[in-house]
């Protein structure tokens, strides 16, 4: 075999395992049901609901993020059921690994900073799910573009 | 060449089944097991038994020494290409 056709099947075998990549609805719906959980569970933090109102918006706002945290399972299943694990690292370009690499403690000190100055745990929780859902979409996203 | 395909899916995803590898790769288990073994023995592969449900499977992924001989086979290769290019023209 020549060196050439070698490089072509090593290509091609190569592109196979890479196209086994996570779902593209996977980012948005991560994203959307975190975000949605905690603006739900701050709002109910808020002044201004009766006591009914605010315990089921504290229900539903957990139960998102109950959801959100039961997705990341259901896709590791997913993955190993195929049996192919896709690289989560050393995928993402080099300007999205930056970004994402200062995006986390940002996004921790603008939370911080809401807190701070609106005095409202609930305006945080808002902060920091708007915040954190945007994150970990560009993050994820990020995964995806190879 | 069974190794140099081994070596390419595994290059492209974290970790693989031992059947995925020799579906994607065309290669029978026997071959591909050769194949796993002698680069398990090089210390760019590694081998792991698991379970999916009551399915025993066997993982397979390159060591971070194996993605470098790979990249580094890969650069070899394409540098003989051109240098046959080179000769030919």
């Amino acid at each position: 075999m020549t060196p050439q056709a070698a490089l072509t099947a090593a290509a091609n075998v190569r592109r196979t395992a890479a196209a086994h990549r996570m779902p593209s609805w996977f980012p948005a719906v991560s994203a959307s049901t975190f975000t949605l959980g905690m603006v739900i569970s701050g709002v109910a933090q808020l002044n201004g609901f009766g006591s009914g109102a605010r315990s089921g918006m504290s229900t539903v706002g957990a139960a998102l993020i109950v959801a959100n945290l039961a997705l990341y399972p259901l896709l590791v299943w997913r993955w190993r059921r195929s049996g192919v694990i896709p690289r989560a690292d050393g995928c993402v370009p080099a300007t999205r690994r930056r970004i994402a690499l200062w995006a986390t403690p940002v996004a921790f000190a603008l939370s911080a900073v809401v807190w701070v100055s609106t005095g409202s745990f609930g305006w945080m929780l808002m902060a920091t799910g708007v915040l954190f859902g945007a994150e970990g979409w560009y993050r994820q996203t990020g995964w995806r573009q190879r | 060449m069974p190794r140099l395909k081994a070596a390419a899916f595994l290059a492209g995803c974290a970790e693989a089944d031992f059947g995925a590898v020799t579906e994607a790769c065309e290669l029978t288990p026997p071959t591909l097991s050769k194949a796993a073994t002698a680069l398990e023995a090089a210390g760019y592969l590694r081998i792991r038994k698991g379970h999916v449900g009551r399915r025993p499977r066997t993982w397979l992924s390159l060591t971070t020494r194996g993605r470098c001989a790979f990249k580094a086979h890969l650069a070899a290769l394409a540098a003989l290409t051109e240098q046959g290019r080179a000769h030919d023209a």
